[in-house]
């Protein structure tokens, strides 16, 4: 775009590289070609949004629609919003300037609970109405989708249309039924219900009325006539044929992950239960080596980034993966590429991997044990034992590591003080691995970091309460109290945050009275400590009649109509049951590669290595 | 090895864009431009890129300059100015490319065109900068008095644009843009572009 235009802020606010586009690989269109304009919103900062794959992916899959234009826009920080609050400024996309309100639609990706007061607050500083019963023809249409809409009712009252599930597809199709109604000069209202008739994975929450027991769970919850009672996430059955963005463009300023990102697979074969993304992203689907290379090889010779980090949700998990590596490093080494493989399952630890990966750069190494006994770790499915722990980490040690950082949660449904205690015992016998063989000259670290445990839809743990504040305090004052040595250092979270986000979670459609009052009072990036103020939400809860225990605190039963009854993620909440069941029992199940536990995502079809 | 030094200037919407990510931005585009550039040996190799003098945000030029290497000798500068600019951001653009004729030490000023949005006159302006300027400047010990017109060698200003020569020697070195807010709140807004680098000598640096 043309900064001149903004050129009284920019000169004004912090990082000002955040608002002026023009990066390299930016896409531009003419506009006397274009008809619909699309405007991609990532309500958090520049630099977390450009780091998020899904935005390249779904810009790129409008962008290849001829006559469409998608743009994209964040949430300006706080110095940004004073300036365009006090000159009157509405937001503005990065490609042409343009405020939001002159787009046709408006997307955003909830990526975190957190981010939904910035979701509202940008349409406030676009002046679009915040609320979808008050936006006329004039105004663009509001769509929203990622991993948060699985339970979407939170948000319901500002959103014209969600997306659920993998929008490669979705999107597109929406977008040109959405041309199709305007040219025929279709009512937003006529556009909503061929939306929720006709396409598959869309959820129009105008068209469903819900109603409440006197208790304020929900007593029923009713399409109108002729939507489907259910929606059904949409996913990609064959993900060596999706669009992938080796075109994307190169942010000027550093982001929070500035480097090529090549997915591998996606879904979870693992089954743990406090994790949604291990049960909404299923089934289980790979890309195969062959065409994860040629991708990454394109995305290099695009961009000229030095590192390459392969994305899902368990690397190890990938069947190809040594085939993949040796092709990988064919190349990346020569061009200085280095490679880094997140989110590695102790139990798959290859030394020899590891190694060969190594030889370019040298990258940290974290572990997530979760819970620091075998029982709870056999509550919540966490298939390791402490042996292969231990063993991982002499494994990383000998390999000349000095340090590991450990990832740990606390609050877990039926947790006791033993497990907390445990944590501190599993990190020592971490430390005193490392000195049971002399190692002139090196000192070892363990960094440990515990989040609370946040109950998530569309989990095993769906209907389980949160611990309070004051609890989950005391345990991550238990555990400091147990930690004896320097050479662990410990962190975790603020409670007060996770509680919030729990509310949100497994919020209902009241939660969007209170998402308008804070934006009333001027809340947003409540992600972000500097601007997360606890005491303001609970002031705003109680001035709108809602109690945060009966949303974060409160044990659901089995047969609670939940308020993300009406979607339908794959799995089946009978699997959901069973899961919870032996979770209580102390039982594990085993991953879906040596049993299929029939969770039921097999009825979204697709070619992949289990689920057969 | 060839030894490549770069011209290139910086216009438009890249002056929001600080030096470090300005020299990522270089950095990344030498990756890709398929040239086959020398990078720094070690545990963690960069392009081996050196720039003459940094410069700042909220800045433009028409002439910076940064060295490189590259393997292949047989290329001409022509070709090496031709696979850069196929691959650079919009705003940035390199000039020519040549081999380094100067050493880096050898340049000592800066030339800057300073359009001001302001009431005062040209005669005021040229006045209030040529004499001392004493500022509050952020030293690495705390906040320190210094007179900054003695990194000032020339000034001159005609409707509204100064034109001056300053200090940019990599231990002497003047931001102009500290001079302008010596002209304090009488300047409503400013545009800086640096048009030159020079050695002691006030000859281009090249």
């Amino acid at each position: 775009m043309n900064t001149d235009r903004y050129s009284h802020l920019l000169s004004r606010v912090e990082k000002p590289g955040r608002y002026t586009g023009n990066e390299y690989g930016e896409t531009q269109k003419n506009l006397d070609e274009v008809d619909t304009r699309m405007c991609f919103c990532f309500p958090d900062t520049y630099e977390i949004g450009m780091s998020n794959l899904g935005m390249k992916i779904l810009m790129g899959c409008v962008n290849r629609l001829e006559g469409v234009w998608c743009e994209k826009s964040f949430a300006p920080w706080v110095d940004m919003e004073a300036l365009m609050r006090e000159t009157g400024t509405k937001l503005f996309s990065l490609e042409t300037g343009d405020s939001l309100d002159k787009f046709d639609i408006v997307a955003f990706t909830l990526q975190y609970e957190l981010c939904y007061t910035n979701m509202v607050n940008m349409l406030s500083l676009a002046h679009i109405p915040l609320l979808s019963k008050d936006r006329g023809e004039e105004y663009p249409l509001i769509i929203a989708g990622g991993p948060c809409t699985y339970n979407p009712e939170p948000v319901a009252d500002f959103v014209d249309v969600f997306s659920i599930g993998e929008g490669e597809e979705a999107i597109p199709e929406l977008v040109e039924l959405y041309r199709k109604c305007k040219k025929e000069g279709k009512t937003k209202k006529e556009f909503l219900y061929l939306v929720a008739t006709t396409l598959e994975g869309f959820y129009v929450p105008s068209l469903y009325d819900v109603e409440y027991n006197e208790d304020g769970t929900i007593r029923s919850f009713t399409p109108h006539d002729g939507v489907p009672a259910k929606i059904t996430k949409r996913i990609i059955k064959d993900l060596d044929k999706v669009y992938y963005p080796v075109k994307s463009e190169i942010p000027y300023i550093e982001t929070v992950h500035d480097r090529i990102v090549m997915e591998i697979f996606r879904g979870c074969i693992r089954g743990c239960r406090f994790c949604q993304a291990g049960m909404v992203y299923r089934p289980y689907r790979e890309k195969t080596p062959d065409v994860i290379n040629a991708c990454a090889k394109e995305c290099f010779e695009n961009t000229g980034y030095s590192e390459m980090s392969l994305s899902c949700l368990s690397v190890s998990d990938y069947t190809r993966l040594p085939e993949l590596i040796d092709k990988l490093l064919l190349w990346t080494d020569e061009k200085k590429v280095s490679l880094s493989l997140p989110s590695q399952r102790i139990d798959a630890f290859y030394e020899e991997l590891m190694e060969k990966v190594m030889s370019v750069r040298k990258s940290g190494m974290t572990f997530a044990p979760e819970a620091g006994t075998q029982r709870l770790r056999d509550v919540i499915n966490k298939n390791i034992t402490e042996e292969e722990i231990l063993s991982a980490c002499r494994k990383a040690f000998d390999g000349g590591r000095n340090s590991l950082k450990l990832y740990f949660m606390n609050g877990l449904p039926t947790e006791t003080d033993e497990d907390i205690v445990g944590i501190a015992n599993l990190s020592q016998s971490i430390v005193d691995e490392f000195y049971s063989v002399k190692r002139p000259g090196r000192k070892v670290e363990v960094g440990i970091s515990v989040s609370c445990f946040v109950p998530k839809p569309f989990t095993p743990f769906q209907w389980e309460k949160q611990d309070t504040m004051e609890e989950l305090r005391r345990k991550q004052m238990l555990l400091r109290d147990n930690i004896k040595t320097r050479k662990i250092r410990y962190s975790w979270h603020e409670s007060k945050v996770s509680h919030v986000e729990a509310i949100f979670a497994k919020g209902n459609r009241k939660l969007s009275k209170a998402l308008l009052e804070a934006n009333k009072r001027g809340q947003r990036f409540d992600g972000w400590d500097e601007c997360f103020d606890f005491d303001m939400w609970m002031d705003i809860f109680a001035s709108v009649g809602l109690d945060p225990a009966f949303y974060a605190n409160r044990q659901m039963s089995y047969d609670e109509i939940l308020p993300w009854d009406h979607i339908d993620c794959g799995v089946t909440k009978e699997f959901l049951i069973r899961e919870s069941e032996k979770a209580r029992m102390g039982v594990t199940t085993p991953d879906c590669r040596t049993q299929c536990s029939a969770c039921g995502a097999n009825k979204l079809g697709g070619e992949r290595k289990c689920c057969r | 090895m060839l030894s490549v030094r770069m011209f290139f200037s910086k216009k438009g919407s890249v002056r929001y864009i600080s030096h470090l990510d300005i020299s990522r931005a270089i950095s990344r585009a030498l990756a890709r431009s398929g040239l086959d550039i020398v990078y720094t040996e070690g545990y963690n190799p960069h392009v081996r890129l050196v720039f003459i003098q940094p410069l700042s945000i909220f800045q433009e030029s028409i002439y910076e300059a940064a060295d490189f290497r590259i393997h292949n000798e047989d290329i001409s500068f022509d070709e090496i100015t031709a696979a850069i600019n196929r691959v650079l951001p919009k705003g940035l653009e390199v000039m020519h490319t040549a081999a380094p004729v100067m050493d880096i030490s050898e340049c000592a000023y800066a030339t800057y065109s300073i359009k001001l949005d302001t009431d005062m006159s040209d005669d005021e302006v040229r006045d209030e900068l040529s004499g001392e300027m004493v500022i509050n400047k952020k030293t690495k010990s705390g906040y320190k008095d210094v007179d900054i017109s003695e990194f000032v060698k020339s000034v001159s200003v005609k409707d509204g644009v100064v034109e001056m020569t300053v200090c940019a020697a990599c231990n002497r070195c003047l931001n102009p843009a500290l001079a302008i807010g010596y002209l304090g709140d009488k300047v409503r807004s400013h545009l800086i572009t640096r048009t030159g680098l020079y050695n002691e000598k006030m000859e281009k640096f090249i």
